[in-house]
């Protein structure tokens, strides 16, 4: 009985070890790409830095910026094959960064809405989901926002939400927004409190959400010239507030 | 920006479409963007910075800002960017042929 005990014990300890070392070694793996990518990050600029002309800067550009995609890649090959693993969610974060709207990107925060929607990394990436307007982008949005355990992540992904659909979708926005109010209107952020913000945005898009006429612009060119937006009824329109900063 | 929406202008120079900007820069500054650019669509001139009038009228407090109304004049897309800025302008114009 006693040999058995000890034997259960010792296999007990060898699979414990096991598994650690497969943990440490997928971590250790994702830490060597983040180590190659900071250093093709120093080099380029380094090599940017030391450019002169106009012309030198932009061959640096081409041949050491670096190969985002190869990064994401190499990333994912390892993610991929361990995707429940919380060491993971760096790598897969980092490829979303890389790659928002991109093939990888969508496999990157589909395996972050399947299995990571509590990590506490997610929240920089949060922040930019918004602005990938991408069908994977608003299933994770809504995922942390259904389900973390977290308020403050929960608020936040709600507000991403709502903001990635207000150019898309004025009436899904306007929900999302009207549930900020009732839910997270004492949540802060940067600019203030959620509710406050919420309201605004509300007010916006009942003016100037998608289906609202657009309002008449009646003015001069740069040259000087008049010329009103209702010229161009019977157009689609692309109107771009640009500057060139 | 300018590289993407000089190619959606050149795609779509026969098509019933149309790139307006509101530009929000001093006018020097303005022309020679035009200029260096070689941007062929028209901007109205919105007096030199981001507050001007047609700015504040629309409520833009971000730049670039990008509105996509279809031929009636309805706002249907907003902020949008990349590919999702020409897919929106493609999906309006077909849209508009098949009404017809």
């Amino acid at each position: 009985m006693k040999a058995q005990t000890s034997l259960v014990a010792a296999l007990a300890v060898a699979f414990l070890a096991a598994t650690a070392v497969a943990q440490d070694s997928v971590a250790d793996k994702i830490k060597a790409i983040q180590k190659d990518y900071q250093t093709a990050i120093s080099e380029y600029s380094t090599a940017m830095r030391a450019a002169k002309t106009t012309e030198e800067r932009a061959a640096v550009a081409k041949e050491k910026a670096p190969d985002r995609a190869k990064f994401a890649a190499r990333y994912m090959e390892i993610a991929e094959k361990d995707p429940k693993n919380a060491a993971v969610v760096e790598a897969l974060v980092s490829v979303a960064q890389m790659d928002l709207r991109g093939e990888n990107g969508a496999k990157a925060i589909d395996l972050l809405a399947a299995h990571h929607i509590e990590s506490p990394k997610l929240t920089p990436l949060v922040s930019i989901l918004r602005y990938a307007g991408t069908e994977s982008a608003d299933k994770l949005l809504r995922a942390i926002a259904d389900k973390s355990p977290d308020r403050d992540a929960k608020a936040n992904a709600t507000l991403a939400l709502a903001n990635s659909l207000k150019g898309r979708d004025a009436a899904a926005a306007e929900k999302i927004f009207n549930q900020i109010v009732e839910q997270f209107a004492d949540v802060t952020n940067r600019t203030g409190t959620m509710g406050d913000l919420a309201k605004e945005e509300i007010k916006h898009l009942q003016k100037f959400g998608a289906g609202k006429p657009a309002p008449e612009i009646a003015g001069t060119d740069i040259d000087g010239k008049d010329f009103k937006l209702s010229d161009y009824r019977g157009k689609v329109v692309m109107l771009d507030f640009w500057g060139d900063w | 920006m300018y590289p993407h929406e000089r190619s959606l202008v050149a795609r779509l120079k026969d098509k019933p479409f149309a790139l307006l900007g509101v530009n929000s820069d001093p006018k020097d500054k303005a022309l020679d963007a035009i200029k260096r650019e070689n941007l062929t669509w028209r901007s109205w001139w919105d007096g030199g910075d981001t507050s001007g009038p047609i700015a504040r009228q629309y409520g833009v407090r971000a730049w670039p800002t990008i509105y996509v109304l279809d031929g009636k004049g309805v706002i249907r897309y907003k902020g949008v960017r990349g590919e999702k800025m020409d897919e929106a302008v493609d999906t309006l114009l077909k849209e508009m042929a098949s009404a017809k």
